[in-house]
């Protein structure tokens, strides 16, 4: 009797055993293939825009067969999520304003890549904290539609009420381009209302915008391009991409000239893929990316050998 | 919990049933999983046999593509041509056209100039496009010796048309003079449309196959809304190292690279058990299963209930027997062996309770017995004071009768009310002795008494006046109106107990007297010595000792005594 009822546990206890781990193993039925070795990789975060950074990073991949992981999104919020995350988060930092990588020195590795002394003198950056690629004049827009009748023409448009509520202008925290138009405003219009010290430009630009402002630096070009506003403050290049696109907007250089700011890349501290970020860093400076960047992309090189006219005047 | 199941024989059927109920449950969901792998690993095998031979028709093509680029490459009529660098040989487009023959079918085969500008193409429509020759595929081809294969990126894309379609696959590789130079580049194109053509009828409609470049960038996908999502999703899986499920996890995915271009070609085919449907027939299964050990544990309840009540009330019965209570009776209505078993309980109880019935009624007798003797011991103490005045009084007046009978009298008294309850065969007929002889003065010797017992049986012990009554009896009731009166006392030994018997040659005993004696019963009025003498053996003794009386009408009777053998 004892030894019927153990035997009859020990049956239960097999079947049941056996039904559990059926039901484990039956997954599905993919092969399993391996994903690249950690010294193939490379994880980027960038704030460009999708059509300039996806022909870099393919082409990279077909150079040099490093598989490459992208992040993107807006500079601020890259740069939070590296400050928080630091070199687990991506290894290289691509496409976010000099400025800005400035701001964030301490996370950053740096980088002298042996391409660098081809730089523009102008552009260098001493200790190599970050790597420019890219040279971005800052310029004003329109909607060739809706304003036909005395375009903006100098930095003052920003300032006049008569486009009160009517311009699109991006968070200068994240974009570039707008960090730089309000640095100039500052720097052209001091004093202008001595009441307000040194933030009456600013405040006064601020009421003018009436207080719309946006996320990204392409929701300047739609918004403008829609007519949803008349003008707008933007990077030469994604102006030019658009008006090749068919869009209705206008360039202005600005009668008191252009300022302009560079795009660069940061290698993130303590990061997996080190000598990846400096190939890409390399590749990125290298003559084809920066030819590629300059007649596909409208981008201004930074190397000397690539710097075509330039609309930059010091203010 | 061992402890718990071998305290009650309840628990140990009820386990019992239920785990052997258990099996078949668990047998079932065990059967129903097998099946499912056993269809699964079955849809498996095809789609793997599907992507080889699709691989293999993929990895012709690449060869015979890299055949004809070698063959063109290192042709005269190409080189020549391309280094003067015009795009009107009739010679060159007469070898492409030839050469291309079998596999235009598939592709757009083209020669580009050392600066990117197309010069000769298989295309309907020639366009007057240029491809970069710092960036992509012809970068690619110029850096290497053979023919490279890429997927069509944005740039190239956008030159080199099809049909509206884009190119997804391009090969290239670059057309060098004897010193090495590059001359121009011989580009072949391949589109959605030409791959949907390629792979056509080699899977299953409800499948989709995908052909990615070596960083699993998609070159190609059957259904291309659904390329984008699905081959991020795929590429972020293979990254993050874990299996791959695509963007919605309806799907299988079957991974097999080509080596002679890197890239991965993909089978995802619909699972032949969906994740709900595997999750419905697990929940059914489940559902069931759960019904059915309820049911087990129902079933196995009331049989264990039904098996295991009868045992414990016996139980239970059995406790209250040991507490003393012997009016405890079990139901008898079952017809089993537990029924026969109750039955026999409840007529154990039954005989116990009146052999305890008759032990405390024979105890109580024997007190009646014992409190009428001591009553009797009362008197004879002042009858044997009395007896030896009188016997002192025949001494002093010369009547030596009296003064016998009156010290005869006494002596038997004496041994009447003194000592143990057992006195050995020799006193007792010592005593005897005495009586016989006061019988014999007042019958005045009309009968006689013989005493008849050997040395051996003179040492047993016997209970006290145990002859005397047998003796009186044989005289008063036998001879005494017979002037030749013989009564015979004897002893001797019968299947290991001591038989005393006394005989006389009287009026006998009358039938039912004698029937009475016999059976134990008690006789009124005269006999009554009989009877206590048969009540004392059997007391003492049991049963099985007594007294036994025959007699045969005016010849004489018998009587004998039983008792066991008892050595003082």
């Amino acid at each position: 009797m004892r030894r019927s009822f153990q035997n009859a546990v020990l049956l239960c206890a097999i079947l049941l055993g056996l039904s559990l781990s059926a039901s484990g193993c039956a997954g599905s039925g993919e092969v399993s293939v391996h994903g690249p070795e950690e010294d193939s990789r490379l994880t980027v975060c960038t704030a460009l825009p999708e059509e300039i950074w996806v022909p870099m990073v393919e082409e990279f991949e077909n150079r040099t067969g490093i598989w490459v992981q992208v992040e993107s999104g807006n500079s601020a919020e890259l740069l939070g999520q590296v400050a928080a995350e630091g070199g687990a988060f991506c290894d290289l930092v691509l496409g976010v304003s000099g400025e800005n990588l400035e701001a964030c020195g301490s996370l950053f590795l740096p980088y002298e890549s042996g391409l660098s002394s081809r730089i523009q003198p102008d552009y260098q950056v001493p200790g190599g904290l970050w790597t420019p690629f890219s040279v971005l004049p800052v310029v004003l827009i329109y909607n060739s539609h809706l304003v036909r009748d005395n375009p903006p023409a100098g930095w003052d448009a920003l300032l006049n009420s008569a486009w009160r509520g009517r311009i699109a202008f991006a968070d200068p925290a994240a974009d570039g381009a707008s960090f730089a138009a309000l640095s100039v405003l500052r720097q052209l219009f001091p004093g202008e209302d001595s009441a307000g010290g040194e933030d009456a430009v600013p405040r006064a630009f601020a009421a003018n915008l009436d207080g719309r402002q946006f996320r990204f630096s392409s929701d300047v070009i739609a918004e403008v391009s829609r007519g949803n506003c008349y003008i707008g403050v933007t990077a030469e290049d994604a102006a030019l991409r658009n008006m090749s696109e068919g869009g209705d907007i206008a360039i202005v250089y600005p009668r008191e000239g252009a300022c302009v700011f560079c795009d660069g890349m940061a290698i993130v501290s303590g990061c997996a893929h080190e000598d990846n970020a400096r190939r890409f860093i390399d590749f990125v400076l290298g003559e084809d990316v920066q030819r590629f960047l300059a007649d596909v992309c409208a981008r201004r090189s930074v190397l000397s050998s690539l710097a075509g006219e330039k609309q930059e005047v010091d203010p | 919990m061992k402890a718990w199941l071998r305290s009650s024989f309840r628990r140990r059927i009820f386990v019992t049933v239920l785990l052997v109920t258990m099996v078949p449950v668990l047998f079932n969901v065990l059967m129903m999983q097998m099946q499912i792998r056993r269809s699964e690993s079955a849809v498996a095998g095809q789609a793997k046999g599907q992507l080889t031979q699709m691989e293999e028709a993929f990895h012709q093509l690449c060869e015979s593509y890299i055949r004809l680029s070698d063959t063109l490459c290192t042709s005269t009529a190409v080189r020549s041509p391309l280094r003067a660098g015009n795009g009107s040989s009739r010679v060159l487009y007469q070898v492409l056209f030839r050469e291309t023959d079998a596999l235009r079918d598939y592709a757009v085969f083209s020669f580009f100039d050392r600066d990117g500008h197309c010069l000769y193409t298989t295309r309907e429509a020639p366009p007057a496009a240029s491809l970069r020759t710092d960036w992509g595929v012809l970068y690619a081809a110029g850096q290497a010796d053979g023919l490279v294969f890429q997927r069509g990126g944005e740039t190239e894309g956008a030159v080199f048309q099809r049909g509206g379609e884009t190119a997804a696959l391009w090969a290239a590789r670059a057309v060098r003079s004897y010193d090495g130079r590059i001359l121009g580049y011989l580009a072949i194109t391949m589109t959605r449309d030409d791959f949907d053509r390629f792979f056509g009828g080699m899977y299953q409609a409800s499948g989709n196959i995908i052909l990615l470049d070596k960083t699993w960038r998609a070159v190609y996908h059957s259904r291309p809304s659904q390329e984008a999502a699905s081959v991020a999703a795929l590429r972020r899986q293979l990254l993050g190292g874990e299996p791959l499920a695509g963007d919605s996890g309806e799907y299988d995915f079957y991974v097999i690279r080509q080596e002679l271009t890197g890239f991965s070609l993909i089978l995802e085919q619909p699972r032949a058990f969906t994740a709900t449907v595997v999750r419905a027939v697990y929940q059914t299964s489940l559902l069931m299963s759960g019904l059915c050990v309820l049911l087990c544990l129902w079933c196995s309840w009331q049989l264990s209930r039904r098996l295991a009540r009868p045992v414990h009330e016996l139980d239970e019965a059995m406790g209250e027997v040991e507490k003393g209570n012997l009016e405890v009776q079990l139901p008898e209505g079952r017809e089993d062996e537990l029924g026969r078993l109750a039955g026999s309980f409840n007529k154990m109880v039954r005989e116990y309770r009146l052999n305890l019935e008759r032990s405390v009624g024979r105890e109580r007798e024997m007190n009646e017995v014992r409190i009428r003797m001591l009553q009797a011991q009362l008197n004879p103490h002042f009858l044997y004071n009395t007896l030896d005045s009188m016997k002192w009084l025949g001494v002093t007046h010369q009547v030596p009768q009296v003064a016998a009978l009156a010290s005869d009298l006494a002596t038997i008294l004496r041994a009447g009310i003194s000592g143990g309850e057992f006195i050995t065969l020799e006193q007792e007929l010592e005593l005897l002795d005495r009586y016989v002889d006061i019988q014999s003065l007042r019958f005045e010797d009309r009968f006689t008494c013989e005493i008849d017992v050997g040395e051996r049986f003179l040492g047993c012990l016997v209970p006290r006046l145990l002859l005397q009554p047998l003796v009186e009896n044989a005289i008063i009731h036998g001879v005494a109106d017979k002037d030749d009166g013989y009564i015979k006392v004897w002893a001797e030994e019968d299947g290991g107990d001591l038989l005393l018997s006394v005989s006389d040659n009287g009026c006998g005993i009358p039938q039912d007297i004698l029937d009475r004696l016999n059976s134990g019963g008690k006789i009124p009025g005269s006999h009554l010595g009989l009877f206590n003498v048969s009540t004392i053996l059997r007391l003492h003794f049991g049963e099985d000792y007594g007294l036994a009386a025959s007699s045969q009408a005016g010849r004489g009777s018998c009587v004998s005594l039983r008792l066991p053998i008892l050595r003082g």
